[in-house]
């Protein structure tokens, strides 16, 4: 339900074709329609064109403004080369400003505007073999970005601003915590909510997942740089848990755009859940990884443990899910600090650490069933496919690897068909005696 | 509020006009009020992603061997003008801005390595087309000059690459 909203456009264009038909009315039409945040006569899909046309356009505007500086236009004496540039920037932002101020448009200037500040930023840099530091050039660009972005909600300008603060943070990231990333993220964020924008919330949400992981970095690194350790995956566990929490709560939301961005981030959380399982399905990463875990002090443990204790709250208070994922966000927290206590232990460096492997397949065995059934049930061809497909990896890559040599990965097949074969009875039977249960009701009611 | 509003956009605009003169300034402060000194080089190594084409120029400062440094750490490198030689070199880096004389202000650049850490002064890019960088780095392969502005803070600014070394 929630992730045909993402599918708007197809929905929109299948419902004038019924009222076309005379299948519906134009009312119920519209009524359909606005489940989904949008009406029959919406024109977005022709002005969606036009802006993608013009942003492409002007994108490339911008890039040619890129290699023109990159081009060392040694001709041009300095002093002219450097004003043409400001002048530039002054102009395209005046014409921006002045169209958002007598149209509320003008964002495309504005963006090609930003493009040329940062340009501007580079040149100067150029004319002065400025080579001390450049990542304080890609802060100053997003900076700069900022406070215009801000004050005409524009997602161009905040998209513009995000991806230089993502490569400022890359680059400053390996001198020091990025901290100033706290304003842009909050900043874009801000513009995503008052600009009702699911799709900038996300790439918001993405950038914040990032930086959390490169300062966990950092507190590994203790001060020298960032250092990736087992412990991020702890974090990104947490994490998971927290972005589940997060679109299904968006999802009940009365804006739609929310509803949007909780089925996007709802989607990618599921995605990333079934490749943490795949990963740690392998004998050898999670061996690694447990052997790697240095016990309870691992700061990853605990930034992990804090984002899944919020989701675990969340979950329960707002009742948010259906009750499988429910239980296992409940209790990743105690799944988390038992496997960071039994990490790095004699044991787990030992013939015990196929205990956990094993674990882990039947737990990925179990969520591919429930994903399919949950696809079946509630009508998501994205959660039933997503099931099979996990199934089918699962089987083929315990084939290859051999888990257990030959014997034991025979005895994990069967094991697996077992589980298999007694989901798919227990389903039957649940779903004739729903059946029953209706036949019986209906029954009841023509008495 | 609508007033309100131009205000700040003109003022966002005037920010981003600060940031590009402040760069500028920067740039151009040790170019001003600097010292003109020169310093022996090598160029090594050519092409920046967002600002085109340079030569990178190593110095025999620029790498420094002490284990408490840590990436961004700000550095200080007396400078010392060689008897009977045109040429400045770089004495031993501390963490303290020297009270007197002639000084390179510098930062720590990623972690250490087998070597030591690297340290930048903000005089390792001069920036040329494609061609002319590739040229310069043959050219200036075997010996150059850095000829560099340091303003009395330790900020300094590159001014070109000679091609040989200068003596008296």
């Amino acid at each position: 339900m929630q992730l045909l909203g993402l599918l708007r456009r197809e929905l929109r264009s299948e419902c004038r074709q019924w009222v076309a038909d005379g299948d519906i009315s134009e009312d119920q039409g519209n009524r359909i329609l606005a489940r989904y945040g949008t009406r029959l006569d919406d024109d977005a899909d022709s002005s969606l064109a036009y802006k993608v046309l013009v942003t492409v356009a002007m994108l490339f505007v911008g890039l040619a403004i890129l290699l023109l500086v990159s081009a060392n236009w040694e001709e041009i004496p300095r002093a002219v080369r450097m004003l043409g540039l400001i002048a530039t920037t002054i102009t395209l932002n005046l014409i921006g400003i002045r169209g958002y101020l007598k149209q509320g448009e003008g964002s495309g200037w504005l963006f090609l505007g930003g493009i040329s500040y940062g340009a501007s930023i580079m040149l100067i840099a150029q004319i002065y073999h400025l080579g001390e530091h450049f990542p304080d050039g890609l802060f100053y660009w997003a900076l700069g970005v900022a406070p215009m972005a801000w004050l005409v909600r524009s997602r161009l300008l905040a998209l513009l601003m995000l991806a230089v603060a993502f490569l400022w943070m890359g680059a400053q990231g390996q001198y020091t915590p990025p901290w100033a990333m706290v304003l842009f993220l909050g900043v874009a964020g801000a513009i995503a909510l008052r600009a009702h924008s699911g799709g900038l919330l996300l790439v918001v949400i993405a950038v914040l997942v990032s930086w959390l992981n490169l300062l966990l970095g950092w507190v590994y690194g203790d001060g020298w740089g960032p250092d990736f350790e087992a412990g991020h995956l702890s974090l990104n566990m947490g994490l998971l848990a927290l972005l589940y929490a997060f679109s299904h709560w968006a999802a009940q939301s009365e804006a739609h755009y929310l509803r949007r961005s909780g089925s996007l981030v709802g989607l990618w959380s599921l995605r990333g859940y079934l490749l943490l399982l795949l990963m740690f399905s392998f004998r050898e990463f999670s061996e690694g990884y447990l052997h790697e875990l240095v016990g309870l002090a691992d700061p990853g443990l605990w930034a992990g443990l804090l984002a899944a204790l919020l989701a675990s709250v969340w979950v329960v208070v707002r009742r948010l899910g259906s009750s499988g994922p429910r239980l296992l966000v409940m209790l990743l927290p105690f799944l988390l600090l038992g496997i960071h206590a039994f990490g790095g232990t004699e044991m787990a460096r030992g013939d015990a650490a196929w205990l956990f492997v094993v674990a882990v397949n039947l737990l990925a065995l179990l969520s591919a069933i429930v994903l399919i059934q949950e696809g079946l049930k509630r009508g998501l061809t994205q959660y039933f496919y997503s099931g099979i497909v996990l199934i089918l990896l699962l089987a083929l890559m315990r084939y290859l690897d051999l888990f257990g040599d030959y014997l034991g990965a025979a005895a994990m097949f069967l094991v697996a068909a077992a589980v298999l074969y007694g989901a798919a009875r227990f389903w039957r039977r649940q779903h004739s005696q729903e059946a029953a249960g209706k036949a019986v009701a209906a029954g009841e009611g023509q008495s | 509020m609508k007033r309100c509003h131009v205000m700040g956009l003109m003022v966002a605009l005037g920010l981003q006009v600060v940031v590009m003169a402040g760069v500028f300034l920067g740039g151009v402060y040790p170019l001003w009020v600097g010292e003109e000194i020169r310093l022996e080089t090598r160029p090594v190594d050519p092409r920046d992603l967002f600002r085109g084409n340079y030569a990178r120029l190593g110095y025999d400062f620029s790498t420094v061997e002490a284990s408490d440094l840590r990436p961004g750490d700000v550095v200080y490198l007396p400078l010392e003008k060689q008897p009977n030689e045109a040429l400045w070199r770089g004495g031993e880096p501390q963490a303290a801005e020297p009270e007197t004389g002639l000084y390179l202000r510098g930062r720590v650049a990623g972690q250490p390595w087998s070597a030591g850490n690297t340290v930048k002064y903000g005089i390792e890019a001069l920036f040329a087309p494609k061609e002319k960088a590739l040229a310069l780095e043959r050219q200036l392969r075997d010996s150059a000059v850095a000829v560099v502005r340091v303003a009395p803070n330790g900020k300094a600014a590159l001014v070109t690459v000679e091609a040989k070394a200068i003596n008296n």
